[in-house]
């Protein structure tokens, strides 16, 4: 507010039209500033709530990060309340000490008082001595010092209250003691506390006794200003105390915490680096002590963790090797067999019997199928292996779109579906591997043929910036709640009791997958019940870029819920892990496993993990759903590799 | 092992911090003696004191009651008397005016009131009693005893209580209070003014209600502000140039700091002057060391003292500083009549001038010696170490006159009268060389005066003088006014306790030391310690001193006494200055008539 008058004064003073323009433009002016003060001030407000709830929240942060603060803060609040009862105690004790003294004295002086009240006055004592005499002798005693100041009256005169020594006023003693010395009067002594009051001067505190003898009442008034000092300084004195106290014991809470949490917060550290695959981390072990053991513990922990991981990624080594190895081995015989079985179906017109006939016709299928499920083994163990290069050349993926199509092209019309193609006008120019491509689309569009159920099967490429997909859609029974993450599984069927007859070898998907993955792409599925599904190939446009975002939308538009808009967000790279869930249509939705992305990691972990997990977790998105820990290493890297993840997802 | 070595030294430290700590919280039983300074000043004015409590008036008093109620309760002075207002109808009430400094008819004791004759729509009520004196309103108390007799009017007010309409005129602006009232209400708390050169402080005291202890020191000021008392007011000149007027609410006290802020009117004055006269006027009170003066607000500096000044500052003004700081030499007329100084147990000769064989020898600030011949008759002055020798200045005009012990005052003038049947002159000798004159305004013209002293400040003087009640103390100013006539006069009577006064000599500015007895029936002299300002009288020392003829004193110096002892000049004195009150006397034959600078 200031400041804004400050700033504004000066202004005004320098336009002296302001003050000759008449009363309304000043107004204005006036209402001008009145409005840009009330603005600052609102700013300055708004700020300094602005403030005031960062440093709340900056607070609440530490509070619940902390427990150092929250112990330290502990100990602030419970001393400070210990040493305060504490206080009040000491202060009533040291009070009525005080007082107690003080009142043992004053009576002891109107004691004093009253003897020579009664020796002085005695009747028919020469010569006549006077109340006022008397007073004469009594004042003797108080004065400047301060003891205190009496108070006499002879309760036969009536022309004269009695007399007070200095500046004392009569009417400090209060009524209440004037009647209880009037009502028994002689011998009893009286105390109470009042205020003195003085003439010229400030009220004070004091301590009033008092005592009749007959005729004449004895007051002595003794201020305590002395002992309310006195008190005063007690007081501050046991207030500074207990402030270094409370402060001195948040000190020591500190550092006794710190003793305890500097150690915690290492294990923490620890374990969250084991966590995120260092599995070399161990503790120091310093001392005997239970943070040792701790250590100790943790280390051991560590030790067997470690040995237990290696010797499932050895297992999971030789059985992949020995998947290979089989595929290999298998291939030999094969292709006598082969040969063999050509020969028999060339012949099998030849064959009296038909049925050896169909045998042949029977076994030559099967070998067809057997090799290319050999084919397709092989194909994953390199990709298992990290064998599998790309081989990748700027094409047009719309060719490799329409030759995919082109294979598939006779199947579509044997099962009665047939193929739309939305490709855009003009190349869509990608750095892919072109085999990998093709046979991806044409994994997909043999897929989606077979589960088109005979109705269009809708084939659409897109293309941006940075990236191409292509989507393929059917329109068959779809996929259930949850299936979505399953299809690109090994071996996965979305019907067990279906015979294996058609399609391929089941691996189909997981190698297409695999495929789109080497390209460092995503191929997400997403289907209904009833509504059929739709797989989405994105790649960047440059081989190895990442891949922010994908032209195409994985949910068909026609099939979207009025929430549509959202869908949008699957622009952005955490689009489609956070919207395949809430777009599935369906009765129940697949409780879903939240997804343990960046934003629930801790910041170290995010540092050392974070491409990885991204990488793994956007290419398989839907699928990482059923995995339990978001922290999967990129493949290839040393560590973690899941080897059956879609039973672990069970 | 580092462990146990902690708890090694551990164990004994806690039990002596412990130990310590109990030592803390106990009250000391033993230790080193601390010594501290006593209040300097034991002054009346810190003796705590008594006031009464009045009583308003009650249903159905009759006259008299209402008048005796008021006379009491007039004596209360809190809250400008206002429960004695209460006695009073409106019209009385708005003419009474007794204000802060009333005047006071000082009555020896309680008036007698007698019932009103007849009783009507109005009521007379006589009030007769002994009359000691009065206070003026400008403090000074005039001895005037005679009977006092004095009426009051009474009227009844609406409720039909009777109340004082009618005051007696002579208490519309004051109070009628006895004795012992005016001893419980009133202090004597000196003003200080300087002489007409302006070189001396002159005390001037006053009676001051004490309203309120905690106002006293803006009631002085005020007093010093309206100037000495009627009394001493042709003789003294103040430095505050008229109108000046204390500023704010009074006088601040903070730390033994008075601030006294005056008006801008005293500007032009001499700054340094004024500051003397405050400080010490205002020095009387135990509260203040120290003054702090203000002109309109501002701070000033008078004569590069500093902004704060004690009276040490202005040790130059003062009558009562001894020279050199120890006490000064004592002077007498030894065995062969020549002037002796007096040593330690033993005196010398101390003039080398011929005719030097002098009777009450006087000596003068400038180391002149006066004193007279054998028979009295002639005054003799010349120096003491050489130069004009000792010869005759002064003879008598009266065949019969004799001469008083000479007395010198600072300016160096020899002052002496000339006693003779009928009456007495005072003669003064302006400075050397010059012709005696005979001062023309001697009050005493027609009364004995058998000694006169000069104080120190060269103002006031002290005589005894034979009246018909015997030998009484006065104090009396000395006026110079225009063309050099010179006035003595204004006697007034102090000391009343003494009757029977031989000597005297000023002390200091406040007080005498005077050879006398209190009573008539008294067979000895013995010396009293006598406040001017009418406080009262202290004896010296004790032990016998055998018949006391002289004495003398000065500021810081002992009391010395000349007396016969068995028919021999002894010198008396007390082994002690600090214990003057109650140190014995010791007395040598030595000498007699001592006397110190004056």
């Amino acid at each position: 507010m200031t400041r804004a008058r400050g700033r504004l004064l000066p202004s005004g003073s320098r336009r002296p039209g302001a003050r000759v323009a008449g009363p309304r433009v000043a107004a204005g002016l006036r209402a001008h500033r009145l409005h840009r003060a009330r603005r600052f001030t609102r700013r300055g407000l708004g700020a300094g709530k602005r403030f005031v709830r960062r440093w709340v929240l900056r607070f609440y942060t530490r509070w619940r990060r902390s427990i150092q603060v929250r112990i330290v803060i502990w100990t602030l609040l419970i001393s400070g309340v210990v040493v305060a009862i504490l206080g009040v105690f000491l202060m009533q004790q040291i009070t009525n000490a005080l007082l107690e003294g003080k009142e043992k004295s004053a009576l002891l002086q109107l004691d004093e008082g009253l003897g020579v009240l009664r020796r002085e006055l005695a009747p028919g004592r020469v010569p006549e001595v006077t109340l006022k005499d008397v007073t004469n002798q009594l004042k003797a005693r108080s004065g400047p010092s301060g003891l205190y100041e009496v108070y006499v009256r002879d309760t036969r005169e009536q022309f004269s209250g009695g007399f007070t020594t200095n500046e004392v006023r009569h009417q400090s003693v209060p009524e209440r003691l004037l009647e209880q010395v009037r009502d028994d009067r002689i011998g009893t002594r009286h105390s109470t506390y009042s205020e003195i009051s003085y003439v010229g001067r400030e009220p004070v505190p004091g301590l009033i006794v008092g005592a009749g003898d007959g005729r004449y009442e004895l007051y002595y008034l003794f201020p305590l200003t002395q002992e309310q000092h006195t008190l005063t300084t007690v007081g501050n004195t046991l207030v500074g105390v207990s402030a270094v106290l409370v402060v001195l014991l948040a000190g020591i809470a500190s550092l006794v915490t710190r003793q305890v949490v500097i150690p915690v917060r290492l294990a923490a550290q620890a374990a969250e680096r084991l966590a995120a695959g260092r599995l070399g981390e161990r503790m120091k072990v310093r001392g005997e002590d239970d943070l040792a053991r701790l250590a100790t513990s943790f280390n051991e922990m560590a030790g067997n963790l470690q040995d237990k991981i290696v010797e499932l990624q050895e297992l999971s080594q030789v059985q992949r090797q020995f998947v290979s190895d089989v595929s290999h081995e298998l291939r030999t015989p094969l292709t006598t067999i082969r040969i063999a079985a050509d020969m028999l179906y060339e012949h099998r017109e030849h064959f009296a019997d038909p049925p050896v006939g169909r045998s042949a016709e029977l076994l030559q299928s099967q070998l067809e199928r057997f090799e290319s499920l050999l084919a397709d083994l092989l194909e994953i163990s390199r990709h298992d292996a990290g064998a599998a290069t790309l081989d990748a050349e700027s094409v047009d993926v719309r060719d490799l779109v329409l030759r995919a199509v082109g294979d598939t092209e006779g199947l579509a019309e044997r099962k009665g579906s047939k193929l739309v193609l939305q490709l855009p006008g003009e190349p869509c120019m990608a750095e892919v591997d072109r085999r990998r491509v093709e046979r991806i689309l044409r994994n997909l569009l043999v897929n989606a043929v077979e589960h088109g159920e005979g109705q269009d099967i809708v084939v659409s490429v897109g293309a941006d910036r940075d990236a191409v997909a292509m989507a393929v859609r059917d329109h068959g029974v779809g996929l259930k709640p949850g299936e979505a993450q399953l299809v690109f599984d090994r071996f996965w069927r979305a019907d067990p009791a279906r015979a294996r007859t058609t399609g391929g070898t089941g691996l189909g998907l997981s190698i297409a997958r695999e495929d789109a993955q080497l390209h460092g792409g995503w191929l997400q599925a997403w289907g209904a019940p009833g509504k059929g599904s739709q797989f989405r190939l994105s790649l960047p446009r440059t081989a190895g870029a990442e891949l922010r975002g994908s032209p195409l939308p994985l949910v068909p538009p026609e099939t979207e819920l009025p929430r549509a808009p959202f869908t949008g967000g699957l622009t952005s790279p955490d689009g489609p892990i956070s919207l395949t869930v809430p777009e599935q249509p369906g009765p129940a939705p697949e409780p879903h496993p939240p997804l343990p992305g960046p934003q629930h990691a801790s910041p170290d972990v995010r540092a050392e993990a974070g491409v990885a997990a991204r990488d793994t977790e956007v290419i398989g998105g839907p699928v990482a759903g059923g995995s339990g820990s978001g922290l999967r290493p990129r493949p290839g890297t040393a560590g973690l590799r899941p080897v059956s993840e879609p039973e672990e997802g069970r | 092992m580092r462990t146990i070595d902690r708890s090694r030294i551990g164990v004994p430290a806690l039990v002596m911090a412990l130990v310590c700590l109990a030592g803390c919280a106990s009250v000391p039983s033993g230790g080193r003696v601390v010594s501290g300074r006593s209040a300097e000043r034991a002054e009346p004015i810190a003796e705590p004191y008594v006031r009464l409590v009045p009583v308003r008036p009650r249903r159905d008093w009759a006259p008299e009651d209402i008048v005796k109620g008021f006379l009491i309760a007039s004596a209360a002075f809190d809250d400008d008397h206002e429960v004695a207002r209460e006695y009073l109808t409106p019209a009385a009430n708005a003419a009474w005016r007794p204000g802060h400094r009333p005047q006071v008819i000082v009555l020896q004791s309680a008036p007698s009131i007698s019932p009103p004759p007849a009783v009507g729509a109005e009521a007379l009520v006589e009030v007769a009693a002994a009359r000691l004196g009065r206070i003026g309103s400008d403090g000074q108390y005039t001895a005037q005893p005679d009977t006092y007799t004095t009426s009051f009017g009474l009227a009844r007010d609406s409720a039909g209580q009777w109340r004082i309409d009618r005051m007696p005129t002579d208490l519309q602006g004051g109070l009628l209070l006895d004795m012992s009232d005016v001893d419980r209400a009133f202090r004597v708390l000196n003003l200080y003014f300087f002489d007409p050169d302006g070189k001396v402080l002159v005390p001037n005291g006053i009676f001051l209600p004490l309203v309120n202890r905690q106002d006293l020191a803006r009631q002085l000021v005020a007093a010093l502000l309206a100037g000495p008392t009627g009394w001493l007011r042709p003789a003294v000149r103040s430095y505050f140039p008229p109108g000046t007027r204390l500023e704010g609410a009074g006088v601040a006290i903070a730390d033994g700091v008075a601030t006294v802020n005056l008006s801008a009117a005293a500007y032009p004055a001499d700054h340094a002057r004024m500051a003397a006269q405050l400080s010490w006027t205002l020095q009387r009170l135990p509260e203040v060391r120290r003054i702090k003066l203000q002109i309109a607000g501002e701070t000033v500096e008078p004569a590069g003292r500093g902004p704060i000044q004690s009276t040490e500052d202005w040790e130059q003004y003062n009558s009562d500083t001894s020279r050199g700081g120890t006490e000064e030499i004592v002077y007498l007329r030894g065995p062969d009549g020549r002037p002796h100084q007096l040593l330690v147990n033993d005196a010398t000769p101390a003039g080398t001038t011929g005719e030097d064989h002098l009777h009450r020898p006087a000596l003068s600030p400038d180391q002149r010696i006066a004193g007279l011949d054998e028979a009295g008759d002639t005054v003799l002055s010349g120096d003491l170490m050489g130069g004009t020798p000792v010869r005759p200045v002064l003879e008598t005009e009266h065949s019969d006159g004799r001469f008083t012990a000479p007395s010198w005052d600072p300016r160096g003038t020899l002052w002496s009268v000339e006693l003779f049947r009928g009456g007495s002159t005072l003669w003064m000798r302006p400075g050397k060389g010059q012709q005696p004159v005979q001062v023309q305004q001697w009050e005493l013209a027609s009364h004995k005066v058998l000694a006169l002293r000069v104080a120190r400040d060269g103002v006031r003087v002290a005589a005894i003088v034979e009246t018909d009640d015997g030998r009484q103390l006065r104090l009396g100013r000395i006026v110079r006014g225009p063309g050099g006539v010179v006035g003595v006069g204004e006697f007034l009577p102090i000391g009343s306790d003494l009757v029977d006064v031989t000597d005297l000599a000023w002390g200091d500015s406040n007080s005498l030391a005077v050879l006398g007895k209190t009573k008539a029936t008294a067979t000895q002299v013995t010396p009293y310690w006598v406040p001017v300002n009418g406080g009262g009288i202290t004896p010296v020392g004790s032990g016998s001193l055998g018949e006391a003829k002289s004495i003398t004193a000065a500021p810081g110096s002992r009391i010395v006494i000349g007396a016969e002892i068995n028919g021999k000049n002894s010198i008396c004195r007390q082994s002690d200055l600090r214990d003057w009150r109650f140190g014995e006397w010791k007395c040598d034959p030595l000498g007699s008539e001592p006397t110190y600078w004056s």
